[in-house]
């Protein structure tokens, strides 16, 4: 999706300097930026950290922002590439999950309770409607890697709703 | 085909990624299997579930603030790191011309006291000659009669006080003299204007009362006045409840009207003004406006165009919760270059520590800082750069 007028030229503002636009971005993308790191870390405490740290690094780097990319994808990526940098590709995060934060049965509390790698390609592909180009520069897997893996995931989510 | 196979292009057939020949194939095959239908039936209902989960959550607290300071803070580092780089990159070209410059310092100096030697020579060659000595002396009086009649003769001058004309300001009747320590009230239907030489004219608005006190200096005890100080020789200081105001320049113009007796408000519509509490001046350039009170203190100044919110965030810095960093942010994240008046006053009004965010966050909105303006000086008050900071964003806004 391209953004409007207004949110061209808060970023044009932010990309000089000009913390006042940045904040005003900030106030626009907060609550999707945070639902997904929160979708993706499980736990309120990381993702508060995680978020901090993913509008300071797209402070640092808003000048390369490329000028027709919409600023809430680029924030997302920026998301992705700040929880990938802190967790590893294969953690899992069974016993950390905030059993009051999703209600039982959900596929929230399923999708909480999959293997980040799994739980990373099915948020960004069946959530976030990211593509497999996109998700395969972000996470490093092939696309065919991706594939797989969201077939079981799906498969898997499958079987525990269905229970 | 592996039933593993299968699942993937019933996957690939789910998000539309399949040729349509082998979509074709698919379709024919669903409509004899019904476990691969049952599959898609699961894959789609899946999705709908996907579809529903919430893609924005609100945070449990604002984190603004700490990415804020976290911002400020990287600015301050990279400035400091370019500011290092800068005099390391000077020292290096100083060192390489400092031989030079000293001897063009000695040749100058010897210049300056052979011109100053020379000039004495004849100065005291023309001391012998009696016309000379006698033309000295003349000048020597007449400078002196002119500083006596400047100073005392002249001193206890008139201002004289006009009515002013319902409605206009063009045609005054001469009306009385304002003396020293005299009161001077209007009603809701008069006006007055107030001649004061060297000085300018001030108006006293409907309902509005003055004192005229020692020197250019007059007391507004109720309404407001106009000061408009045209070809002005002599500064003006106007005493409001709780400040003494007082222009910066000579010439300008400015409205002060007294709202109630703990309130008054200041506007600048041409020239700067200072005010003066407690050894802390706040200065207010044109089209700016400043809150006073006589119990809170002296407000930050404004741009006549700040938004509501802004000038509602100052208040609350000012007025309500003095000193407050979550008011000071508030200040910082609402301003815009057209309010780089009130962070240039807010920079002395502050901790060192809190003194940095302002300093970046007006960094932030003037793009580069003046010439010869660094962080490390403002960061101690340096006069000389807060004045050439003030100087250029009068240029800016």
């Amino acid at each position: 999706m391209q953004d409007n007028k207004l949110i061209k030229a808060l970023v044009l503002n932010a990309q000089l300097g000009n913390n006042s636009a940045f904040e005003q971005l900030y106030q626009i993308t907060i609550e999707p930026v945070y639902a997904l790191i929160l979708t993706l870390t499980g736990d309120p405490s990381s993702a508060e950290i995680l978020t901090k740290k993913t509008y300071v690094n797209s402070w640092q780097n808003i000048s390369q922002k490329d000028e027709f990319a919409s600023i809430l994808n680029w924030l997302k990526k920026n998301a992705v590439e700040t929880v990938l940098a802190e967790k590893s590709g294969d953690q899992k995060t069974d016993g950390v999950i905030d059993d009051k934060l999703f209600p039982d049965n959900s596929l929230e509390k399923y999708i909480q309770g999959l293997e980040f790698r799994n739980r990373l390609i099915y948020v960004l592909h069946d959530i976030e409607n990211f593509s497999l180009e996109e998700i395969s520069r972000l996470s490093g897997f092939s696309e065919k890697e991706i594939k797989t893996l969201l077939v079981n995931t799906r498969d898997n989510l499958i079987n525990l709703t269905e229970k | 085909m592996t039933h593993e196979e299968v699942k993937i292009l019933l996957n690939d057939y789910f998000d539309e990624k399949l040729s349509i020949e082998v979509n074709t194939e698919i379709q024919v095959h669903l409509s004899e299997c019904s476990d691969c239908s049952q599959y898609l039936f699961s894959l789609q209902d899946l999705m709908k579930k996907a579809d529903q989960l919430p893609r924005n959550i609100k945070p449990p607290t604002n984190f603004w603030h700490d990415i804020f300071t976290f911002i400020s803070s990287i600015k301050a580092e990279t400035i400091k790191q370019q500011e290092e780089i800068d005099l390391k990159e000077a020292a290096k070209v100083s060192e390489e011309s400092s031989e030079e410059k000293k001897t063009r310092d000695k040749r100058l100096k010897a210049e300056k006291l052979l011109a100053w030697e020379r000039k004495k020579a004849a100065l005291l060659q023309n001391l012998k000659k009696p016309w000379f000595k006698y033309s000295l002396i003349g000048l020597a009086s007449l400078v002196l009669l002119f500083f006596i009649y400047d100073n005392f003769l002249s001193k206890g001058n008139t201002w004289e006080v006009k009515k002013l004309r319902v409605g206009s300001s063009s045609y005054s009747e001469a009306f009385s003299n304002l003396e020293e320590d005299q009161l001077l009230e209007t009603n809701s239907v008069t006006r007055l204007e107030i001649q004061i030489p060297k000085l300018g004219s001030i108006f006293l608005e409907h309902d509005s009362k003055i004192e005229r006190l020692k020197a250019d200096k007059i007391r507004l005890l109720k309404g407001s006045i106009l000061a408009v100080k045209k070809d002005a020789n002599e500064l003006l200081s106007i005493e409001v409840p709780g400040a003494d105001i007082k222009d910066y320049f000579l010439g300008g113009q400015l409205k002060v009207t007294v709202t109630n007796p703990e309130a008054s408000l200041l506007e600048v519509i041409d020239g700067w003004v200072s005010i003066n509490k407690d050894n802390v001046e706040t200065l207010v350039l044109s089209n700016h406006f400043c809150q006073i009170r006589a119990d809170s203190g002296i407000g930050l100044p404004y741009h006549k165009f700040s938004a509501k919110e802004f000038v509602e965030a100052i208040n609350n810095y000012c007025f309500t919760s003095p000193g407050n960093e979550e008011a000071l942010i508030s200040i910082l994240t609402k301003a815009d270059v057209s309010n780089s008046v009130t962070l240039w006053n807010l920079m002395q009004r502050v901790t060192r520590k809190q003194r940095d965010m302002v300093i970046y966050t007006m960094f932030g909105l003037l793009g580069n800082p003046p010439q010869g303006v660094t962080d490390e000086g403002l960061r101690t008050l340096d006069p000389g750069m807060m004045q050439k900071l003030i100087e250029e964003i009068e240029l800016r806004i």
